[in-house]
């Protein structure tokens, strides 16, 4: 017998439409992050492949996060590794819900995303894609 | 160039954008994201910043 139980560790969900992008005709998850010294949000990546979550150098340097370029790390994605920063946590706003983030900051300028959201932000919310209707809902916890 | 690569995008490669939510507009520009964030200061217009990829692409994989 199915037992409908109301989760209460979690805020009522937030449900999103995927969203067109520059490549091609799939839509993508795509979500506006707030960032308190940028004027407008960021289009942000839900990456369930991303173990973290990654910023744009310069976005996070406009959003005052801080960094230390004397302490380069390397990763590994898809084809090829990479290097990153470390950043200091900042504040993220959702739909009016925030959230305090720590953030990668990736060490290359040409790098496409203003910011992916990864498995820290997974952290604070439960993701639930629905790509055969082009929606994803969040559940962020309380 | 790939036609999937959108053909307004094709002129901001490697530049911060402020567009609408579907894409379809873009409201202002700037290969500098600092300077583009000044010109948006005090905007009522609603829409997100994301940045045009330099190089063409098919598809985001991953």
């Amino acid at each position: 017998m199915l037992m409908l139980v109301n989760d209460d560790k979690f805020y009522p969900k937030l449900s999103f439409q995927y969203t067109p992008y520059i490549f091609g005709p799939a839509p993508m998850p795509l979500i506006e992050v707030k960032f308190e010294k940028l004027p407008k949000p960021v289009w942000s990546l839900v990456d369930s492949g991303a173990s973290m979550s990654i910023i744009h150098p310069k976005v996070a340097s406009v959003a005052g996060i801080k960094f230390d370029i004397q302490k380069p790390i390397t990763g590994s994605g898809v084809g090829s590794s990479y290097r990153y920063f470390m950043g200091t946590p900042i504040d993220i706003t959702i739909n009016h819900i925030s959230r305090n983030l720590k953030f990668s900051v990736i060490a290359n300028d040409d790098f496409m995303w203003g910011c992916i959201l990864g498995h820290d932000f997974f952290k604070e919310a439960k993701v639930i894609f629905k790509t055969y209707k082009k929606e994803f809902d969040i559940f962020f916890r309380k | 160039m790939k036609q999937a690569y959108k053909k307004q995008f094709m002129q901001f490669r490697g530049e911060w954008i402020f567009t609408d939510k579907n894409l379809s507009k873009i409201y202002a520009h700037d290969k500098d994201l600092s300077r583009l964030s000044k010109k948006l200061k005090g905007s009522k217009t609603e829409g997100s910043i994301t940045r045009v990829p330099l190089d063409a692409a098919d598809a985001y994989v991953g």
